[in-house]
């Protein structure tokens, strides 16, 4: 086998460059193991981790390599109720040893480039590894900088905790340490972003938090926009609930929402207003994970465009992607959704594989939220490809107005939920 | 001359629409797998609360699912989500889920009140739920085993009149106590070395 060229590796190419001058070269579909095909899935997340668990499944007779840096993975659902005090952190914390017991080969790498033509992604640690099909499942990464002082660096000092784990911590332990009395700011950032409820849930059980321990606190919540996911069901929950504590301002009283930070005195910046905070959790724009962006895989939204029947990209052969980074039409950008678009992909990826047309997707999204400890509602949809898009058929939010009893209902099918859901990706 | 007939109506069908294979319902496994994320891998829950559907008769799948899309069976998303499906495909999850092995829920029982719930169910539930409501085919959930929540759930609907039900079955839940509720949930939650669920 010859040694790869590191030319071919796409790695940090301009993105516009790559669409046009990707190369797609028909492959002879030859390898060294023969009787096997090789499934590469790259990223241990909900759609990483049910891609890597059904192409298994479907047919065992494919080798199965899920590459994820982190030997484990903390969910971005269900992590407010981390922050929010309700959960201990191991209890959003899943590891691999599932993946592994059902046959996937799990290896720690992070995977720094692509290589549509030879069929090969490199690791981190230098190793290559070859396909027949990727699938690629990077989640998200953050424009830094998009919101001027809000870097990296940053981050350490206002948390985003919009990917869950250390993060998560940190917010944590920010809550606990600031004074009772303290005005924290939470920054919504604009469509499209991961979880769109995600922001509204984590300021309801902040709320709740502040409501139980620090009364005298108060939290604002600047939006970038002028409505959100579940906005009645949350304005509803935050009258009952919250009066006094949480406050949202919408983007258009600020012309706009937050422009800057300054980490060093705490404030946040809008056109013409600045807000002083004790504590600040920026939720920044986001974009497809950074190695599909750096491979070119990503349009210039930042985002992946991918044929919706069977998620391959339409920029490079041979890869689906899935997820957040994919561009799935009006399907939210949530775990759920992640897991649905991976089963799709991975009965296109078998079918492909032994040579058979895939079959008609159906993709369906179901996300709950909490408003306060024993107040949960969803959201749900069922979709269908209609002439190349995915067409939601049905579904909806919770019905405002209803006894209390069904939004405990709720929280008992939000807890079944996330169980079943991460419990089918990590066994 | 059959054989003729029908190869034109396939030849039509094929060509006669550049989508016709589009057009196909979803496989089995594909529309499934739409379920799993909630009702538990291969149908069988985790919990706390979501039941397991593995086993169910398909002509229990297939009314569930009308009533919840018709709007005739409260729900808390259920409505929502069946309301998306054709009936030509909740008729092929149902065939596909009859053909799943149900599994009992490892919870947590009182084994005195699952003692008492047992006399409960023997009086007065096991004419239709017969076999300790193991059997798929009586045209129910299978009780045996299942997610205490859920069930505790779908009493409070049929008390509060949400939810239809046979008359003889109403008839029978109206001298039940809370008490006998509460032990025949603890019964049936017992329920989880019964034979028929040691298949496969």
């Amino acid at each position: 086998m010859a040694t790869l060229n590191r030319r071919n590796f796409l790695k940090l190419v301009g993105a516009a460059g790559m669409a046009a001058g990707l190369p797609l070269a028909a492959h002879g579909g030859s390898h060294g193991n023969a009787a096997k095909a090789r499934v590469v899935v790259v990223g241990g997340g909900s759609g990483g981790a049910t891609a890597a668990r059904y192409v298994k499944k479907l047919d065992p007779a494919i080798e199965v390599t899920l590459i994820e840096p982190n030997p484990t993975y903390h969910t971005c659902y269900f992590s407010n109720l981390v922050i929010g005090g309700l959960l201990p952190l191991d209890r959003i914390r899943h590891g691999y040893d599932g993946l592994r017991r059902y046959g996937v080969n799990v290896v720690h790498d992070m995977i720094v480039g692509i290589d549509p033509v030879s069929r090969k992604v490199r690791g981190e640690s230098g190793r290559d590894f070859e396909y027949d099909r990727l699938v690629l499942s990077p989640g998200i990464d953050f424009k830094w900088n998009a919101i001027e002082g809000y870097d990296e660096a940053a981050s350490r000092i206002m948390p985003h905790a919009w990917k869950a784990g250390d993060q998560t911590v940190l917010l944590r332990k920010q809550l606990e340490a600031m004074p009772d009395g303290g005005v924290m700011v939470l920054v919504a950032p604009a469509n499209p972003f991961r979880c769109p409820p995600g922001p509204y849930e984590r300021a309801s059980l902040i709320a709740n938090y502040f409501k139980g321990h620090k009364p005298r606190s108060k939290l604002l919540v600047i939006d970038t926009k002028d409505s959100f996911s579940k906005q009645g069901l949350f304005q509803q929950t935050w009258d009952m609930y919250y009066p006094g504590t949480l406050e949202w301002v919408r983007a258009a009283d600020t012309n706009g929402g937050i422009r800057r930070v300054d980490t060093g005195t705490m404030t946040l910046f809008g056109e013409f207003h600045r807000f002083k905070a004790d504590m600040a959790n920026v939720i920044p724009p986001q974009m497809a994970g950074r190695i599909a962006i750096d491979s070119g895989l990503a349009d210039d939204s930042g985002w992946c465009p991918v044929n919706r029947r069977t998620f391959e990209s339409t920029i490079a052969d041979d890869v689906h992607i899935i997820g957040d980074a994919a561009m799935a039409t009006t399907m939210p950008k949530s775990g759920y959704s992640a897991s649905s678009q991976a089963k799709v992909a991975a009965l296109a990826v078998v079918d492909i594989l032994n040579g058979r047309e895939p079959g008609t997707p159906s993709y369906a999204n179901t996300c709950y939220s909490f408003g306060a400890p024993e107040h949960a509602f969803s959201v749900t949809g069922v979709y269908r490809l209609e002439e190349g898009v995915i067409e939601q058929v049905a579904g909806g939010v919770s019905p405002l107005d209803v006894p209390q009893e069904f939004r405990r209902r709720e929280v008992a099918y939000a807890h079944s939920w996330y169980n079943n859901l991460t419990h089918e990706m990590f066994g | 001359m059959k054989r003729s007939i029908t190869l034109a109506a396939v030849l039509a069908a094929v060509l006669g629409s550049g989508s016709a294979w589009a057009t196909q319902p979803p496989s089995a496994k594909m529309l499934s797998l739409n379920c799993a994320s909630c009702h538990g891998y291969e149908g069988v829950s985790v919990g706390p609360a979501t039941p397991s559907i593995a086993g169910m008769s398909e002509e229990y799948f297939i009314m569930t699912m009308l009533d919840y899309k018709d709007g005739r069976r409260p729900a808390t998303v259920m409505d929502r989500i069946a309301a998306g499906y054709t009936e030509q495909e909740i008729e092929i999850m149902a065939s596909y889920f009859a053909s799943l092995q149900y599994r009992p829920a490892p919870q947590p029982f009182d084994e005195v009140k699952a003692r008492r719930g047992a006399e409960v169910h023997e009086q007065s539930c096991s004419r239709c739920h017969s076999e300790n409501a193991t059997v798929a085919e009586d045209d129910s959930m299978i009780l045996a085993g299942q997610w205490k929540p859920y069930l505790a759930f779908s009493i409070e609907d049929f008390n509060a009149h949400d939810r239809a039900q046979p008359r003889r079955m109403r008839r029978g839940m109206v001298e039940l106590s809370d008490e006998d509720v509460e032990a025949l949930l603890h019964f049936y939650a017992s329920q989880q070395h019964h034979e028929r669920f040691m298949g496969q």
